[in-house]
This record gives C-alpha cells, sequence and structure tokens, in this order.
C-alpha cells in the first residue's frame, strides 16, 4: 500500500457525478470556495452529449503555484455516479483517495488496494433529513461539501458566504442550505478525521482575477465591440456564445426610455442562413456575428468565400471541438484551422484570431469587429470547448472609456457631394483596401451591385483576365496589410541561450506555461512564441529561422498549425517537431513535457552554439 | 461605343412625380434577356410602381439570388444599391440587411429555381420570421438560366421543349407563403401589367412579409404547347379574383363601381386600396379561405390571380424584435458600449 | 435538337437588327447580328461592352440557320 499522497494546495480533485442532478452548482461552489481563499484552481467540465442520466464529470485542480493547465491524475475521486464507479475507481493516482456513499454496499473486489477509501452513508443521512425526494437529491450534493470541506480544511465561513450569495434571491433557501452543509461538515469531523492527507491553506494567489467562462466572455466582447447583429444556429459547444450575448444585450442594450432593444438577435434556420444574415447586415453598415462550431463553418463556406471575394465585413466564433464529421461533440480540439484559414473553393485566406483564455477572448471578439470593417473581409475568431465551457481563472477584463470604434472605409454622402470619386474595389490609398458605400446614402451618387462574380475595380462584371487577377492579387496585398493589424505573436526569451524554441497557441497556454517551467528546471530551456494571429507577422518566420529545432505544439491530427506556417512562411519544414494532442481533452503539461524533454537531445546550450 | 449606358436625354416635357422624378430616375441598365421574356415586363412593372409611389430610388435595397430573374434588379433602380447572392440564399441576406436598417424598402427578386428547391427553407423562414419585403418571384417553371430544365413549380404532366414530361408534384409558392404567415399575397402575369403594377405599390406600402407570385413566360424554354407557364396558357387559364387600385388621399373617384362589388382598405399611411371584387364571394382578409380557394383552383387547373390575401393589421420582424426606432446601423459607442463601470461590476462579480 | 437561341431586347449598334444569341456549344453562348453577321461573345458583348465584330467564322450550316430564324421572326 503506497503512502498516501499528502500535498497543501497541489492536488486534482474530481467529482463524477449524473448530469442533470443538480451537482454542477455544489461543485463549482467548491472550487469557488478555494479562490475565495486565495487559491488558484483550474476546473474543468467532461459533458456529455445528452441532457440527463448520462455521466458527467468535474475536474478541479488546485495549484497553489497558478498552474492553470491539466495536469493529468487524480488525487481524490469523488465518485457519486454508480455508472462510472469502475472506470473511476481506475483514474485515482495510487495513493490517492476515493470519496463514496457507502450507503450501499460495494464488494471489495471493486475497490483498489493501493487507494485510500473514505467512506460516507450520505444516501442514509439524506434519507433521514429530507422526505421529498428532489430534496434528497440538491442537498446531498451540499452535504458532500461540507463534508469535503472538513477532510480538507476549506473555511466554513467561506461556503456559507457564497451560499449566501448564490441563493440572494431566495432567501428562505439560505438556511437549509447552510444546515446541510453542517450536516456533511459534522458527520466528517465526528468520523472521518484524518482521512485525508490533502489540505487547503489560505494563501494569496488569487489576486484581483476573475473567474469565467470563455463563452460569456465572448458575449460581453461582442457587445463592448458595439455588435447590433446576431445571427446564429444552435450548436455545441457555441450555444452558450449567443445566450450569453443575449443576456448582455439585456443587461446593457435596453434603452432606458423606450425599453426598445439596440440589437436584434435571430435564431436561423440553419447555419447558412445564419452566415447570409450575418452578411446582409455587415453591407448594410451594422456589426454582425455569428457563433458556431465546426460542422456549421463547413457549410457556411459557400457564403464566407463570397464574403471574401465581395469584400464584406463578417465576425464568425468557431467554439472549436472534437471532428471530423460530427466527431466529439462535447470534447475540445484545435481541428478547425485549415477550415477557417482557406475556406470556400477558389483561392481564399482568411484573418483568424487565437485566444489563450476567456480574457482574451473577451478582447479579441471586440477587436474583431474593428478589424472586420476595417479589412473588409471575414474574421474567424478561433476559440474552443476548453476556454468556452469552462471557467478560468483570468485577469479581469479592461477598457478604455475614450476607444473609437474604427468602422473601416465608407464614404459619406457629404464625401459623394464633394465630388470625392467612388469605386468600390478602387485601392486609392495603397493598402489595398477600397471604401465602400451603404445602402440609401445618395440619391444618385455611390450606388453598386454586390455580388460574388468576378468584377472590376469599379464593381462592373468582368471576366477579363488582367482585371480579374488585379482584384485577386489586390486580395493577396490585403492581407498583407492585416498582419500589421492583428494581433502580435507573444515571444518570450528563455533564461538561458538556446537552440531551441516552441510555437504554441489558444487553449495551450497554461499547460505550456507549466511545462516550461518544469524543464528549465531539468536545465531543458526553450524560448517560445504564443501565436495570436494569422497571417503570421514578420516576427514569426524571424523566429522560426532563429532556432534549430522548434516544437510545434497544438491539438489536432494532422499538425495543421504546421501546414500554414509551412505554406506562408519561408522556413525549411524540417526544423519543425511535432507535439499533437488530439484525444478530446485538453492538452496536460505532463504530455508537453514528457514529449519535448524526450526529444531535446542535446542539452539547449549545445544546440544554441 | 458599349452597350450598357443608357444615353441621358431628359425631354423636358417627360412627366414627374410628386417628388420630382421622372420614369427614368427608376430605371436600370438595358435587359440581356431574351426579347419577350417576361421578366423584362416585371421590371417594368416594378419601375412603374416606384415611380408612381414617388418613393425616393436609392431609399429601396434590391437583393436576389442566382438566375435570369436575379439578374433584372441591374434593369430597374439604377440608384439603389443591390446584392446578387448565392444560389436559393437571398432571403438571409435580406434578412440581415432589414436588421440592420430597418428604414429601407427591401425588394427581394427570385425565381423558381432559386426560391422553390436550394432555396425553399430560405423562403419559408424569412416569411414565417415577418420580414418587412417585397419578395417577388418570376416563376416561368424552369431554369432558364441553365437552359431548361424543370423547376419544382412546374406543373404535372406539363412537358418540356425536348418533349420530356414532368412527373413530380409541383409547388404552389403562394400557397405556401399563405401557410406560413405572409401578411400580403399576391399573384399576377407578366403579360398584365395593369394588375401587376398596383399589386407591386401595395405590397411596397404593405408594413411586413409580402408575397408576389408573377407567373413570367420563358420564350426559350417553357412557352410552347403543353407548357402550363405559356402566354397562351396563362391567358386561358387566368382568374383574377380582384382588381386593385391604390387611391391616395385626395384623389378624385373617377370611376363608378356597381354597389357591394367594390371595398375599400385604409392604409396606414393615410392612402387606401380599392378592390373591385371579380368575384364576390372571395374575401382577401380570410387566409383559410383564401388557402382553400387556391387549392380548389389549382386542381381544376386554373391559375387564381390578384390580391390573395392581406392581413390590415400586419406586424414585422422588427416588432417581435422590439427593436429602438432608429436603424441599428446608425448607433455609435455612446449607445452600444457599456463603458469600465459596468465592466468593473462585472469583474467584481466574477470573483 | 437545334442549338438553343433566342433573340434579344438588344439591337446591334450598326444596323438596329435585334440581336440573335446563339449557343454553339455547352456555356459558348454568341451574339450574332443575323443581318450584318458581326458577333461576339454573349458576357463579353452584353456585360462588359465588348464590340461585335467581323471576325466570327461561321459554318454553312450557321449561317444557314441564322438566316432563317431572322426570316421567320419577320414573317407576319
Amino acid at each position: 500500500m503506497p503512502t498516501p499522497v499528502k500535498s497543501i494546495n497541489d492536488f486534482v480533485v474530481k467529482f463524477a457525478n449524473v448530469n442533470g442532478s443538480g451537482s454542477a452548482s455544489a461543485n463549482e461552489m467548491f472550487a469557488r470556495s478555494l479562490l475565495r481563499m486565495g487559491v488558484p484552481v483550474a476546473s474543468r467540465n467532461i459533458f456529455p452529449s445528452n441532457i440527463q442520466g448520462l455521466p458527467t464529470w468535474y475536474e478541479v485542480r488546485v495549484s497553489g503555484h497558478g498552474w492553470l493547465g491539466r495536469r493529468g491524475g487524480v488525487d481524490l475521486m469523488v465518485a457519486m455516479n454508480p455508472q462510472t464507479w469502475d472506470k473511476d475507481v481506475a483514474s485515482v493516482d495510487p495513493g490517492g483517495y476515493l470519496f463514496y456513499d457507502s450507503s450501499r454496499p460495494i464488494p471489495a473486489s471493486k475497490f483498489r488496494d493501493d487507494i485510500n477509501v473514505i467512506r460516507m452513508p450520505l444516501t442514509e443521512i439524506c434519507n433521514a433529513t429530507y422526505s421529498d425526494p428532489r430534496q434528497r437529491q440538491l442537498f446531498k450534493n451540499i452535504i458532500y461539501v461540507g463534508a469535503l470541506a472538513q477532510l480538507l480544511g476549506i473555511e466554513p465561513d467561506v461556503l456559507e458566504t457564497l451560499i449566501g450569495e448564490q441563493y440572494k434571491s431566495k432567501p428562505a433557501l439560505i438556511a437549509p442550505n447552510h444546515q446541510a452543509l453542517h450536516m456533511g461538515h459534522d458527520y466528517a469531523r465526528d468520523n472521518l478525521a484524518g482521512a485525508c492527507g490533502l489540505k487547503v491553506e489560505r494563501a494569496d494567489g488569487v489576486k484581483d482575477r476573475i473567474f469565467v467562462n470563455g463563452n460569456d466572455a465572448a458575449g460581453l466582447g461582442c457587445v463592448y465591440g458595439g455588435a447590433t447583429v446576431a445571427a446564429w444556429y444552435p450548436i455545441t459547444p457555441s450555444t452558450s456564445v449567443a445566450e450569453a450575448f443575449g443576456k448582455h444585450c439585456k443587461k446593457y442594450r435596453v434603452d432606458a426610455a423606450t425599453g426598445k432593444n439596440k440589437f436584434a438577435i435571430v435564431q436561423a434556420e440553419d447555419e447558412i442562413s445564419a452566415i447570409g444574415a450575418v452578411i446582409g447586415a455587415a453591407w448594410n453598415g451594422a456589426r454582425a456575428f455569428t457563433a458556431t462550431s465546426g460542422p456549421g463553418v463547413s457549410l457556411m463556406q459557400e457564403f464566407l468565400g463570397l464574403a471574401y471575394f465581395a469584400e464584406i465585413p463578417v465576425v464568425l466564433i468557431d467554439v472549436q471541438r472534437g471532428g471530423p464529421s460530427t466527431g466529439m461533440p462535447t470534447r475540445t480540439q484545435q481541428a478547425d484551422l485549415i477550415l477557417a484559414a482557406y475556406a470556400s473553393h477558389g483561392d481564399t485566406k482568411h484573418v483568424m484570431l487565437f485566444p489563450q483564455d476567456p480574457k482574451e477572448m473577451f478582447e479579441f471578439a471586440a477587436q474583431s469587429f474593428d478589424l472586420a470593417e476595417r479589412l473588409q473581409t471575414p474574421i474567424f475568431v478561433m476559440e474552443d470547448l476548453d476556454i468556452g465551457m469552462n471557467e478560468w481563472l483570468c485577469e479581469p477584463f479592461a477598457w478604455d472609456d475614450a476607444r473609437k470604434y474604427d468602422r473601416g472605409k465608407i464614404m459619406t454622402a457629404a464625401d459623394l457631394d464633394a465630388g470625392k470619386l467612388f469605386g468600390r474595389y478602387l485601392d486609392v490609398d495603397g493598402d489595398a483596401i477600397g471604401y465602400r458605400t451603404l445602402p440609401g446614402t445618395h440619391p444618385s451618387k455611390g450606388a453598386y451591385f454586390t455580388r460574388g462574380s468576378s468584377h472590376d475595380k469599379m464593381a462592373k462584371y468582368t471576366e477579363e483576365g488582367d482585371a480579374y487577377q488585379e482584384v485577386m492579387q489586390r486580395l493577396l496585398r490585403k492581407f498583407e496589410t492585416a498582419k500589421s493589424l492583428v494581433p502580435a505573436p507573444v515571444i518570450h526569451q528563455a533564461a538561458e541561450k538556446t537552440g531551441y524554441g516552441v510555437i504554441y497557441f489558444g487553449s495551450t497556454a497554461p499547460a505550456m506555461d507549466e511545462a516550461l517551467a518544469a524543464l528549465e528546471a531539468k536545465g531543458l530551456h526553450l524560448n517560445t512564441l504564443r501565436l495570436r494571429a494569422f497571417p503570421f507577422s514578420e516576427a514569426v518566420s524571424d523566429f522560426i529561422n532563429a532556432h534549430e529545432q522548434i516544437f510545434l505544439v497544438e491539438q489536432n491530427r494532422d499538425a495543421q498549425m504546421r501546414m500554414l506556417l509551412v505554406n506562408e512562411c519561408s522556413v525549411d519544414p524540417a526544423r519543425f517537431i511535432s507535439i499533437l494532442n488530439y484525444d478530446g481533452t485538453p492538452i496536460t503539461a505532463r504530455f508537453i513535457i514528457s514529449q519535448i524533454a524526450g526529444r531535446m537531445t542535446m542539452t539547449s546550450r549545445e544546440a544554441a552554439e | 461605343m458599349t452597350y450598357i449606358v443608357k444615353p441621358k436625354l431628359r425631354h423636358p416635357a417627360l412627366p414627374v412625380n410628386k417628388l420630382g422624378f421622372t420614369h427614368r430616375d427608376y430605371e436600370g441598365t438595358v435587359s440581356t434577356l431574351c426579347a419577350g421574356c417576361g421578366h423584362d415586363s416585371i421590371s417594368a412593372a416594378i419601375i412603374q410602381a416606384c415611380f408612381e409611389l414617388a418613393i425616393e430610388p436609392h431609399r429601396v435595397a434590391k437583393l436576389s439570388g442566382i438566375g435570369c430573374s436575379s439578374k433584372t434588379p441591374t434593369y430597374f433602380l439604377g440608384q439603389s444599391h443591390g446584392f446578387n447572392s448565392v444560389h436559393g440564399r437571398m432571403p438571409s441576406v435580406l434578412t440581415g440587411a432589414n436588421m440592420a436598417n430597418k428604414e429601407l424598402i427591401y425588394l427581394g427578386v427570385s425565381g423558381d429555381g432559386d426560391s422553390a428547391s436550394i432555396g425553399l427553407g430560405q423562403f419559408v423562414h424569412c416569411i414565417r420570421r415577418g420580414v418587412n419585403m417585397v419578395y417577388i418571384c418570376e416563376n416561368n417553371g424552369v431554369y432558364g438560366l441553365t437552359k431548361g430544365q424543370f423547376s419544382a413549380t412546374a406543373d404535372k404532366g406539363s412537358k418540356s421543349k425536348g418533349g420530356a414530361s414532368n412527373m413530380d408534384t409541383p409547388l404552389d409558392l403562394a400557397s405556401m407563403a399563405l401557410m406560413v404567415g405572409a401578411s400580403f399575397v399576391g399573384r399576377s402575369f407578366s403579360g398584365d401589367k395593369e394588375q401587376m403594377v398596383p399589386l407591386i405599390m401595395a405590397a411596397m406600402r404593405h408594413p411586413g412579409p409580402c408575397f408576389i407570385d408573377i407567373v413570367s413566360p420563358c420564350v426559350a424554354f417553357n412557352n410552347h404547347a403543353g407548357s402550363t407557364k405559356a402566354y397562351d396558357f396563362v391567358r386561358a387559364h387566368n382568374e383574377a379574383v380582384n382588381r386593385l387600385d391604390i387611391m391616395e388621399p385626395r384623389d378624385p373617384i373617377t370611376v363608378e363601381y356597381a354597389p357591394g362589388t367594390t371595398e375599400e382598405v385604409a392604409l396606414h399611411d393615410g392612402s387606401s386600396l380599392r378592390l373591385a371584387k371579380l368575384d364576390a364571394n372571395y374575401d382577401p382578409s380570410d387566409r383559410i379561405m383564401a388557402m382553400a380557394y387556391l387549392q380548389a383552383k389549382a386542381a381544376r387547373n386554373e391559375l387564381v390571380t390578384g390580391l390573395i390575401y392581406m392581413d390590415r393589421h400586419a406586424t414585422d420582424m422588427h416588432a417581435n424584435l422590439n427593436t429602438v426606432d432608429a436603424p441599428l446601423n446608425g448607433l455609435g459607442e455612446k449607445e452600444l458600449c457599456p463603458g469600465t463601470k459596468a465592466l468593473d461590476a462585472f469583474n467584481a462579480s466574477h470573483r | 435538337m437545334e442549338p438553343f437561341h433566342a433573340f434579344l431586347s438588344r439591337k446591334c449598334h450598326h444596323c438596329g437588327t435585334p440581336l440573335l444569341r446563339l449557343g454553339l456549344s455547352a456555356n459558348n453562348d454568341i451574339v450574332v447580328c443575323p443581318a450584318c453577321l458581326k458577333a461576339g461573345a454573349f458576357d463579353d458583348v452584353l456585360e462588359e461592352g465588348g464590340e461585335l465584330t467581323d471576325s466570327y467564322d461561321f459554318s454553312a450550316d450557321t449561317r444557314a440557320m441564322i438566316q432563317r430564324l431572322w426570316a421567320e421572326r419577320a414573317a407576319p
């Protein structure tokens, strides 16, 4: 029997529940109580695709150091779902703890002898106290949270405060919840003293950070970014972006005097209609967006090609999930890169943004509208399920009240009256971007046809080779212009000179931070570049060319980011070593460390010479 | 010299409308369609309707899909912005454009090829949603642009130019529009300008989803014996249920009708519609009766034309969405951005 | 079956005769003036403002068809 795991502020608790049993809010309260004690946590949901009656897991990584990626492994399993018992027991690290409801007897063969079992007769306790089945269900969750609090040393008043906040609008529920909490707490104090070597101690690791999920941040970012039109179609995991936008609009975008809405949201009949409406609205001068996932982007391709060629602003938030086809709707991946970069037939290239967490999701969502209108092209904000559907600890959101929206190049009636020459696809300023006019602007000037067919500089139909190629070349030059407008990569030099580099992006970031620290402790140094957008700026090519070997970490099977870098930058593909995690779970620091350390055959110093 | 630009001669004695525009101000470029094409007559009717209504030409947004009929927006309202989108998807683009600016007039021009197959879903849903628009389907039973395949509105048993027979059940878009909530449904025939123009005028005035099905014979592919969308056939099987006139508030009454055969409907902007009933039993304010009537007539190969249905208390998508009066595309940071104070509160509530 | 043909509303700039649109093969339509036999590609002439020219070399059969169609149209 291995030594029981002992740790302060550094362990993983995993809850196994039945979906729809009311456990989600209790588990989240558990996580938040740790944050209130100043201890950073990273929590992740593992959802089934169905609605009720299927298993759901909630993994809380407690990290006094502040590492927010998945660690891998489980120190304390709270096994509340008989259906997944075997799997849950098997996932505990040797020396770890298994907490379960001992009301029903379970044969000894269902346990392991290298883990520590913590028994509590939850159902018995519940049935003795409550008679209503729904109450029994709901309070059971709070009771076990109370017990865990006692086992781990979570301050009771912290949980009491959270209960008070949660039921602020239903104060009658506060006392019964407090009672349930104490019931669990008292049982553990009287029966389970010393049963668990994992402890929580108050710290100052959270500071003023907030705990928020990426889709909520996306919806809020769209509000701050001035979106007035949203058209969307439900799909996992992007539905909550549209719902968040709607919720925030109801709060912030209702005209106080009239009670009317300064926004319009339409749930379209399918993704094609959704992107069509976004294009129509943007064509007509409103900031518009849609949110979807991989399958939706596949459907939208025809319209995306139209928006590219006819040069219409579009914001598309892609919350990536496991593909291909229906794939794994509730698992995460970064597998839509090629799809988004080159969406639609013919020669197309689209701008992509890669936020790393909800804070960047908020910022990039807002910025995407400026980019879309300035560049007159689709902007893909490439989120993923890991960021979108989990609460992340991140820096508080910020805004500058003096900030103005960049509406891009629009010719007004006054401009037209002043005699300015209008040609929709005329490159007047040398930045490869023409001026557009909005419908209804001027009685006799500025009207033109928007179409997906080939056109000349004045928007007239043409199939003449030279005119067509001129437009196509200008679109490439416009893509070059985008390089200076999109978020720049974040580059970090290692403490010691090294010939190794690592490139990564998006939700890989927290696991990468942790992995880099661990590798450095082993004497393995890497310079890092975190990509934040496509097209790639010169800094990206320069970084690649400055390193002998570059680890390229991404979450898809076919190394799609590698494909893009090789395609778009003048670099030697042999420098790349791909590190791929695509099983649908978020990448872990352990995985990155093992993959990189194993391949750094020289010390980083040798590689630098 | 090219064939595109029309000479901008203006005869000093050309009639002008209330706003001082001439008929020319509502025209576009010269049509490239076949001589005798029904679509050109519809374009002419649109021009006439806009002229008589005295709308400002640039305040119309004209959208279309792909097909011969979708080419026609170039041939009218040259001062309006146009959008030829992709096949079957004009309604979604129109819906979004409408969401952005509720104050323009949205004219969606499509054909049966564009609307009744690939576009069937979007056709239904933009009407269901109550988008304030005039949706004209220029209906010839064929895919003209791709040289004459049957469309989904081709009647069962009708013959193609090559002699093939259509065995599939036809769709009647006017019936479908009624079923999914259009608040104004009309049908006409490109050969009947007197019927088309007031229908289009009334639709442009109507605040809600308007659908007008206009049979528009294709002289190249579907104007022969055996076609139910040929000029001869339509003329022989046309049953107009009423005749329409738009009356301005100060228009003198010029025609006397026999009592009980006309109905005057006040429109919300002060003008009114005068309906001269040709079928005394037909009530265009009864949606259910209209649906049954169309089906019964279709079973006997008769084409019902005229104002089929109009809801006098129509509402539209913007009313359902409760949007502010000002067009959304005109709002800026001041109206739209909640600011740092709200963001600080958001942060505080997430700690 | 005869190749696709249809008279247009547009007229020949040189002599005012209604233009005839003719489908020479799939996706290869031309417009030709039946009177002076100047011709050009359909999209080129009608959409892009190209000129009708004498440089089309019609086969005898095509020429005969053009003349027959024009005669049929002109007949009362």
